[in-house]
């Protein structure tokens, strides 16, 4: 089931060549499972610039890991299978490359860093060997070159003593520290695209900031585009250019992230920050904000969705066309994108 | 990219699965070794609570003309020393290892989950002691355990289903104590706790249940070291005694003698515990991977 | 790192006194003892007599006081008389060691050898035709009475051979190695099936794991992930389960020295304990028990050195 809006609006951003360094194309992903058919993905499209910081937003079981696991191919199948879609990077299709040129990619065009770095990383081995064994794989082949270039790259990111931390075990590091580790290991080959996966999500508060100052200052050094995966909207207002957020296995809004917080042309993405008190003051609301304003009702599970708009269930402002029609996926204001019917009625900057 | 048929994949995962029967044709496609496995343990149990219907001869006549006769004819797989027909005894053997299997199986694994379920469950001195026992106990091979209680018990089937069922007791603890302790802190045992339940009831009607799981994967793979013990301990000669017919005994009589002049005594024996075993090692493998909630998907 | 050396030993220790107690506890479980046996043969009782004997066996004395003299008599490596022979049981025991000591080095070697390898194929290829057929094969080796194996082995020999390989001990090593391989491969066989099963599901855990997925996320090819990454983890267990096959093995070297009548300690504990000679049974089955635990204490000792995690831990 494609959304032909969506077809056409992609047609417009470019193929991963240019000026956008990635370009994914109705991208679907479904599980087969007992329960039924889930799906995961259901026709994202998307681009991404050189060099740009990309955050995608929404609440567990949203789909996003997933999109992040479909560019890298990583996602487990079965119960899982990219049904289409395309995902283009530097003029080539990921998704119609053989495994053994795939393999070749992964570490070295497009890196992942992932949420957990205690069990993210082989507790048997140094850290030292684990970044060098990236290196190794696409790059170079002496031992020693790798050595020095892993020294350079824990540097880099921050780590202290980075001749010692070499030959260290990832138990023996901090949380803070593992996540750093896992970022050089991730840069090491010097990719166009990095994709954090929650990298903060697992670390105290103070780390968090850390970690995100980092993965800032690597991209404007190393000029890396960056997909920022996150449920949490403080990380996207302090780090995002543009942000997507994404519900039920679709994209629902798309927008430059000043633009998005000042007028979110979708309920859900204002659902997601009234219920936030900080940003609702931060958005220095008129009138005060008395209660968290929570949206009601729950995610809809992925293998039985509504027809017409999936949100409808849970939105203040439903309508009969809500529930028949699936709205088309629209620019509603310069350079943002929105898939509702009633955007309009939204207005600036109400409680 | 290549066409993907949605409902074949969505059949492969079970996701059109319709009633019980629809259920069981599942579980024999996903699991077909474990379908193999129930198939093997029913004939078993028919075999053994049927034999008076299903057994053509006694298996305790002697009959000195049939002595070592050949498979097939009168004795269809041939005849012992004593003219005793070899297929009746494997037939009324069964019910031997059926009741010994199954006896001692259910006995340990009784013992083993009370004792798992107290020590995990209140701690303290208590399971201190009792996880030393149990260590100790485990220190000793199966086989040796119930080699010494058995010639200390003397040979009877009671003592034999005793001496079998008390070295598998600190598997069956063990397992359930763990169990036990992880249960012990998850989230709907403090909300019991918090509506006021009393740790007994909280034990029986919370924990209890879900310790089930993992205890009947377990007993599936205790019966087949059971039946294999007892069929051990009466090859050498400490097992169940005269006059009940058991597999390994029958092995035992038979034993380098006969094994250039009457091969039948020594195959079909032995094939009969075999297969036994082999059927509950296959339902028990299918088992663990049916409750492992990780393999759901 | 040598605290835990101490510890473990000390715990070492007080399981082999717990397990001795037990040992002695269950050869006494139902009243009577040798005297009556030897006089339920005899068909009558005499009482004086029965009391003699009792007194010269030590049998009149309290129970703690025979538990204490036992241990006394262990430490100085006094095993006390044979009931049978009325030899020292030391000297009824210790020769029948060397041979099943080789027997069980033997055994071990093989399914070590074919278990691990095997395993981790089966693992690697998960779900295909081939790994279907390893865990029936394995299944069916758990399956197969090891005495029955024995027997077939036998069979197998008359049938093709023609000869029923008797054991004689031999001066030359490799004949007696090259001998006994027959019955190490008997005993062996259920020992790697049980090998081949646990390290197959060591290996399908670790392959689990979020790091194996950081791995292939890094670009690592199959078999870099599988040998370089799982293995090495799905090791650690493994040599726990060696540690297990102690255990395991010593009942099958019980039941293969029966069948291939070789002399050994394994086929003198049946004997002993179809003669009730008790000192020997409680002798041998207490040095069954050190055996095994002196096994677990060393696989603990390499899980030490093999498990960066525990080497830094205090």
């Amino acid at each position: 089931m494609q959304h032909t809006a969506v077809t056409t609006e992609t047609m417009k951003q470019g193929r991963g060549t240019g000026d956008s360094v990635l370009s994914v194309e109705g991208l679907t992903t479904y599980f087969y499972t007992r329960g039924g058919l889930v799906k995961a993905v259901d026709g994202v499209s998307f681009s991404l610039k050189r060099g740009e910081m990309l955050a995608i937003v929404g609440e567990s079981g949203c789909g996003k890991s997933v999109t992040a696991l479909s560019l890298m191919r990583l996602v487990a199948d079965p119960p899982g299978r990219i049904v289409s879609g395309s995902v283009w990077l530097g003029g080539v299709d990921l998704l119609g490359l053989g495994e053994a040129a795939m393999r070749a990619v992964r570490g070295k065009e497009i890196s992942m860093i992932f949420q957990e770095p205690m069990t993210s990383l082989n507790p048997v081995m140094t850290i030292g060997r684990q970044i060098g064994e990236a290196l190794m794989l696409h790059e170079t082949t002496s031992r020693r070159a790798a050595l020095a270039r892993t020294i350079e790259m824990l540097h880099l990111v921050g780590i202290p003593e980075p001749k010692v931390r070499v030959n260290e075990y990832p138990h023996q590091l901090s949380g803070g520290m593992r996540q750093r580790a896992m970022i050089a290991m991730a840069l090491a080959c010097n990719p166009k695209v990095l994709i954090a996966d929650e990298p903060t999500s697992a670390l105290d508060v103070t780390i968090q900031a850390q970690i995100i100052d980092l993965i800032g200052k690597l991209r404007t050094e190393l000029g890396t585009a960056v997909i920022m995966i996150t449920h949490d909207l403080g990380v996207v207002a302090e780090t995002a250019e543009r942000v997507i957020v994404m519900y039920a296995g679709r994209k629902v809004e798309e927008a430059p992230v000043a633009d998005l917080f000042a007028h979110p042309r979708h309920p859900y993405t204002r659902g997601l920050m009234t219920s936030i008190p900080r940003l609702a003051l931060m958005r220095q609301e008129k009138t005060r904000v008395d209660r968290l304003q929570e949206i009601p009702g729950m995610v809809p599970a992925l293998s039985n969705l509504p027809p017409g708009c999936v949100f409808a269930p849970r939105c203040a402002f439903v309508s009969e066309q809500c529930r028949r029609e699936y709205p088309p996926y629209q620019e509603k204001r310069a350079g943002h994108w929105a898939s509702c019917w009633h955007s309009d009625r939204l207005g600036p900057a109400s409680a | 990219m290549a066409v993907i048929d949605h409902d074949a994949q969505l059949s492969r995962a079970g996701a059109n699965v319709r009633g019980p029967l629809g259920s069981l044709v599942f579980f024999v496609r996903r699991y077909p070794l474990g379908a193999a496995g129930a198939l093997i343990m029913l004939a078993f149990v028919g075999v053994a609570v049927f034999a008076d219907f299903i057994a053509t001869h006694d298996p305790l006549t002697t009959n000195a003309r049939a002595s070592l006769a050949r498979p097939g004819g009168e004795n269809v797989l041939g005849a012992d020393f004593m003219g005793r027909d070899v297929l009746a005894r494997i037939i009324y053997g069964a019910r031997i290892s059926l009741i010994v299997g199954i006896g001692a199986t259910a006995l340990g694994c009784v013992i083993g989950m009370a004792i798992g379920l107290l020590s995990g469950f209140f701690g303290g001195w208590f399971d201190l002691l009792v996880q030393r026992l149990m260590d100790i106990m485990q220190s000793l091979p199966l086989l040796v355990m119930a080699l010494v209680m058995a010639a200390s018990l003397g040979p009877s089937l009671t003592n034999t289903i005793v001496a079998i069922a008390i070295p598998l007791v600190p598997t069956v603890a063990r397992t359930i104590r763990s169990n036990t302790l992880a249960l012990r802190e998850m989230p709907f045992v403090e909300a019991a706790r918090a509506v006021g339940m009393s740790e007994t009831r909280i034990a029986v009607q919370h924990v209890l249940p879900n310790t089930l799981a993992p205890l009947i994967v377990l007993a599936t793979a205790q019966l087949g070291s059971a039946i294999l013990v007892e069929s051990a301990l009466a090859f050498l000669g400490l097992g169940v005694p005269e006059p009940h017919p058991s597999w390994g005994r029958m092995l035992s009589e038979s034993a380098a003698e006969y094994v250039r002049t009457a091969p039948w005594l020594v195959i079909f024996p032995g094939v009969a515990i075999s297969a036994v075993v082999f059927g509950t090692n296959l339902l028990g493998d299918a088992i663990r991977d049916l409750l492992d909630p990780r393999q759901r998907f | 790192m040598a605290s835990y050396l101490v510890r473990r030993f000390l715990l070492m220790l007080l399981t082999l006194f717990g397990m001795s107690v037990l040992i002695f506890v269950m050869l006494r479980l139902v009243p009577g003892n040798i005297t009556d046996i030897i006089f339920d043969s005899a068909g009558f009782v005499n009482p004086a007599q029965k009391a003699r004997i009792e007194r010269e066996l030590g049998l009149d004395q309290p129970i703690v006081t025979q538990y204490v003299n036992w241990i006394v008599g262990l430490a100085r490596g006094d095993l006390g008389y044979a009931y049978v022979s009325e030899k020292p049981a030391i000297e009824e025991i210790l020769p029948r060691i060397p041979v099943t000591a080789k027997l069980a080095v033997l055994a071990l070697v093989f399914s070590v050898l074919f278990g691990v390898p095997l395993g981790v194929i089966s693992a690697v290829r998960q779900n295909t035709p081939l790994d279907y057929a390893l865990r029936v094969v394995s299944l069916s080796g758990l399956s197969l009475p090891s005495f029955w194996l024995g027997l077939l082995i036998l069979m197998a020999f008359v049938q093709w051979f023609g000869w029923i390989p008797i054991y004689r001990g031999s001066d030359n090593l490799w004949q007696e190695l090259a001998f006994l391989s027959i019955p190490a491969a008997a005993v062996g066989f259920r020992a790697s099936a049980l090998i081949m099963r646990l390290t197959r599901s060591s290996m399908l855990e670790v392959l689990r794991q979020d790091y194996i997925r950081t791995a292939r996320a890094k670009g690592a090819s199959d078999s870099a992930v599988n040998y370089r990454h799982a293995l090495n983890n799905a090791v650690l267990p493994v040599v726990t389960i060696i540690g297990i096959e102690a255990a395991f093995l010593i009942g099958g070297l019980i039941i293969t020295e029966t069948v291939f009548n070789i002399p050994g300690v394994a086929r003198f504990l049946v004997e002993a304990i179809r003669w009730r000679d008790y000192p020997i049974v409680q002798n041998l089955v207490m040095f069954i028990a050190i055996v095994v635990v002196v096994v677990n204490f060393i696989v603990d000792m390499a899980y030490v050195v093999l498990d960066p995690r525990i080497k830094y831990e205090e």
